[in-house]
């Protein structure tokens, strides 16, 4: 029954987006400057963005009722799955990821419907080519949905735990399993899981709206930078959710995976991280056209980019191309998302050379030691960084897949090739706001960061006597600190020469100035972020401490990093789907308790191995994270470990996104004025 | 005003000797803090767990492997002579660091290539005749 509904919403999804597609093209072609609010458009999105809301519903529905004859509740729940993971469940295997993918696609197609129908001026061809290659890209996840990818099979023959047969065809005679052995335990083990896919799936998918605005302008040939002004928005929205989906990511494996780590460089982690650093290069590359007309190719270069790099995440993400701690599926589904990168770079990338010659050859930069050539160098930065990210990442799986030769990368050559290009980012980030547009002229920056830098130095100086002379440490806080302080430096001095025009008090116009360029002081705030993160990735990667394995029976007492440990005991606790034995460990430090932590291990029925599951201590200073690779009734096995600052990662990767918001928020003010100013390519 | 022209004169002073310090005491201290085992262990791919090295893993076959890595670096063989020992008997895949060889020459070159394609590319667009400005400069 679920099936039979599943499979309709399925196929009604790929006929609205199909219908969508060709309604919105041929109303791009045909209507240069209609004056009707796009009617017709109406009813096939309509149709697409409840197919979309109903297959995850009804999805949802078959797990919450336990209808064991859909493939994919038999594959992949349990009766035993407690909430709120039984729902999570609906988009953390493959299949259902795709349904999650299709439900985003449609929410932002309704949402770019909604804001092209609301504001002032009608929508024109960029609005309705830019919902034409939306849709299209909605086909082919449709398109998947019904065919390698349909979660709404019907089981014909049933195995102990799963379902071994499935058909297509609604109407088999269904045989389900009477339980299944339940989602991945891992991913049944944390509330991150279940809100961390869906944020990230929230940034990846938002890339293609101004991947939509940048294909409609080229396919249109409307150049120029009103499809970046239109879709600005939309890259700062999906850049938002991926910082935070990355940060909640990096969180989870910290809090779930035990062995103390936040980021392994695993292709899953580069998959998301390479669209980031793409979208906040494509981010700053924007303002510079924006403002000087300048960077017109590169800017589509970068969106076509950043939206491949999407689908290329989807694609080592979904297809099992690569076994990694974090790839749980496998499935033919790697040809059709391979297939549709492919179409979708070579499409592109055609489309742009043949219309190269519209667009403009930009005006020259004057000096590159001006805001533009700080953008520039961000944008080289972010882009070499990209690149490294992209090459270590593919490199072992192409050479395997041409010459059959095994090649392994890891983290000490992306550490070793990253940690310079993120120090040079740093100190850029710094520099950078401080420039002025056009040329920067040492009269004008240095006053600007003299004494930011005399600052950051001044800190630098602080951690050398205190804390550490550890070369990374010190010029990671240096570098954040300059970052902070140029921004800082420039609020203040803003906002006194506001105060001393009107004669008020210092401290009423820092909100005012705030307020007054969303954009610039939303990017403050971003930096400020990313300069956080950098200080506590120094700092728990050469300062903490750690004690690889040591064995402890109930009442044995041990000392490590200044802590005393004190194991009081073991507690077994039996759930439906696990069985959870932890050690009880007291914390002392300087002979005060500073309370227990519980670093268990569960036993799934459905794994031999137990899943560690840490426990963590948290303070100002560090975390003490202790996890456990053994426990029973003569003791337990425990690693412990010393992670200082870490809860400054997690500030600082939310504050990043918390900047990117803020940018957001008071937009419309800003794009008023910017649609004052003559467009680059005046358009008719 | 005289005291804010004083000022004006130390403070650069001031900026460089406060960069002196901190790099001083940077270039002075210990380069390599962390443990050589673990900085050996770091290299080295877990065999029984993907993607993990076999300083971060809990499993008991990287734990055996680390005691074998200590135990090397406690007999005083340098960080190759202990890298080479145990990758006698494991396939080059097992390094996370790949070593430099004909097949994986171009992991180290695209990167670098992006980089001057980029910086050459930026540099291109710089005008010819700048604007009559006395304090052009044309660098990086």
């Amino acid at each position: 029954m679920l099936s039979l509904a599943g499979t309709l919403t399925v196929w009604a999804g790929l006929f609205g987006s199909g219908w969508l597609t060709i309604a919105a093209w041929h109303s791009a072609r045909q209507s240069p400057a209609v004056t009707d609010p796009i009617p017709t458009l109406r009813r096939p999105l309509l149709i697409m963005v409840l197919a979309a809301v109903g297959s995850m519903a009804v999805l949802i529905a078959a797990l919450l009722a336990n209808d064991f004859t859909v493939s994919y509740v038999a594959n992949h729940h349990s009766r035993h799955t407690p909430f709120p993971f039984n729902i999570a469940t609906a988009w953390a295997a493959l299949e259902g990821s795709i349904v999650l993918w299709g439900l985003v696609l449609a929410a932002y197609a309704y949402a770019v419907w909604r804001r092209v129908t609301t504001r002032q001026d009608r929508p024109d061809a960029l609005d309705r080519g830019a919902l034409a290659v939306i849709a299209a890209v909605g086909v082919f996840f449709f398109g998947l949905m019904v065919t390698v990818a349909n979660p709404f099979e019907v089981c014909i023959e049933a195995a102990a735990r799963s379902c071994s047969s499935s058909s297509p065809f609604p109407f088999s005679e269904a045989v389900g399993p009477s339980d299944g052995a339940g989602p991945n335990p891992l991913l049944q083990n944390h509330l991150l899981m279940a809100i961390h896919p869906p944020l990230l799936y929230l940034g990846y998918v938002g890339m293609t709206v101004p991947f939509a605005y940048g294909i409609s302008a080229l396919a249109l040939r409307r150049p120029g930078a009103r499809w970046l002004r239109r879709s600005g928005a939309w890259t700062r929205i999906s850049w938002v959710f991926l910082t935070s989906g990355i940060t909640l990511g990096a969180w989870w494996a910290y809090e779930v995976l035990g062995w103390g780590g936040y980021w392994a460089w695993d292709p899953v982690e580069n998959a998301s991280f390479m669209p980031w650093l793409i979208a906040t290069a494509f981010l700053h590359s924007s303002l510079v056209q924006e403002r000087r007309g300048m960077l017109e190719a590169w800017n589509f270069v970068l969106v076509i980019g950043a939206f491949s790099l999407t689908i290329l995440g989807t694609f080592l993400t979904r297809s099992g191309v690569i076994a990694s701690v974090h790839s749980f599926t496998q499935s033919a589904i790697g040809p059709a998302l391979l297939g549709f990168l492919v179409l979708v770079v070579v499409g592109s990338f055609t489309l742009f050379a043949a219309r190269a010659t519209q667009i403009s050859s930009p005006p020259r930069l004057e000096s590159l030691s001006s805001r533009e050539g700080g953008f520039l160098l961000n944008n080289l930065l972010l882009s070499v960084y990209a690149m490294v990210v992209l090459t270590g990442t593919l490199y072992p799986l192409v050479l395997q897949a041409f010459t059959g030769s095994e090649v392994g990368v890891g983290r000490p050559f992306f550490d070793r090739m990253t940690v310079p290009l993120s120090f040079a980012l740093l100190l850029a980030m710094g520099l950078g706001p401080a420039l002025p547009w056009r040329v920067a002229r040492a009269k004008v920056v240095w006053p600007r960061v003299h004494l930011p830098l005399q600052i950051a130095l001044g800190v630098g100086a602080l951690v050398v006597m205190t804390t550490t002379r550890i070369g990374y440490v010190v010029l990671a806080v240096v570098a954040g600190s300059w970052v902070v302080a140029v921004a800082a430096h420039r609020l203040l001095s803003q906002a006194r020469r506001a105060a001393l025009a009107r004669q008020t008090p210092v401290r009423k116009q820092l909100g005012r100035v705030i307020r007054s360029d969303r954009g610039f002081w939303g990017g403050q705030i971003a930096h400020a972020g990313v300069a956080l993160v950098a200080i506590a990735i120094a700092a728990t990667s050469n300062l903490g401490q750690s004690l690889d394995r040591v064995d402890m029976s109930p009442g044995d007492r041990i000392e490590f990093a200044g802590y005393e440990l004190v194991h009081t005991g073991v507690a077994t606790v039996r759930n439906p789907n696990r069985l959870t034995s932890s050690a009880q460990i007291q914390i002392w430090r300087n002979g005060q308790p500073q309370g227990w932590v519980e670093p268990s291990l569960s036993q799934f029925p459905a794994l031999a191995l137990p899943i560690a599951t840490p426990g963590i201590h948290r303070s100002i200073r560090e975390d003490l994270y202790l996890s456990l690779t053994r426990i029973d009734e003569q003791g337990v096995t425990l690693r412990a470990a010393t992670a200082p600052l870490q809860w400054v990662l997690w500030l600082g990767g939310l504050t990043c996104a918390a900047g990117g918001f803020y940018s957001l928020v008071g937009r419309k003010r800003r794009r008023a004025r910017f649609s004052q100013l003559p467009d680059a390519h005046p358009e008719g | 005003m005289a005291t804010r022209s004083l000022l004006g004169k130390v403070s650069p002073l001031i900026t460089v000797a406060l960069a002196l310090f901190v790099a001083w005491s940077v270039i002075g201290a210990d380069p390599a803090p962390n443990d050589r085992s673990d900085r050996i262990g770091k290299q080295i791919r877990c065999p029984a767990c993907e993607g993990e090295s076999i300083a971060e893993s809990p499993s008991s076959y990287a734990t055996d492997m680390m005691d074998y890595v200590r135990d090397l670096v406690g007999q005083g063989l340098s960080d190759q002579q202990v890298l080479d020992r145990l990758m006698a008997s494991y396939p080059d895949s097992q390094l996370l660091d790949p070593p430099v060889r004909a097949a994986t020459v171009l992991l180290w070159l695209l990167p670098a290539a992006a980089l001057v394609a980029g910086a050459g590319l930026a540099v291109s667009r710089l005008r010819k005749n700048p604007p009559r400005s006395p304090t052009e400069k044309g660098h990086a």
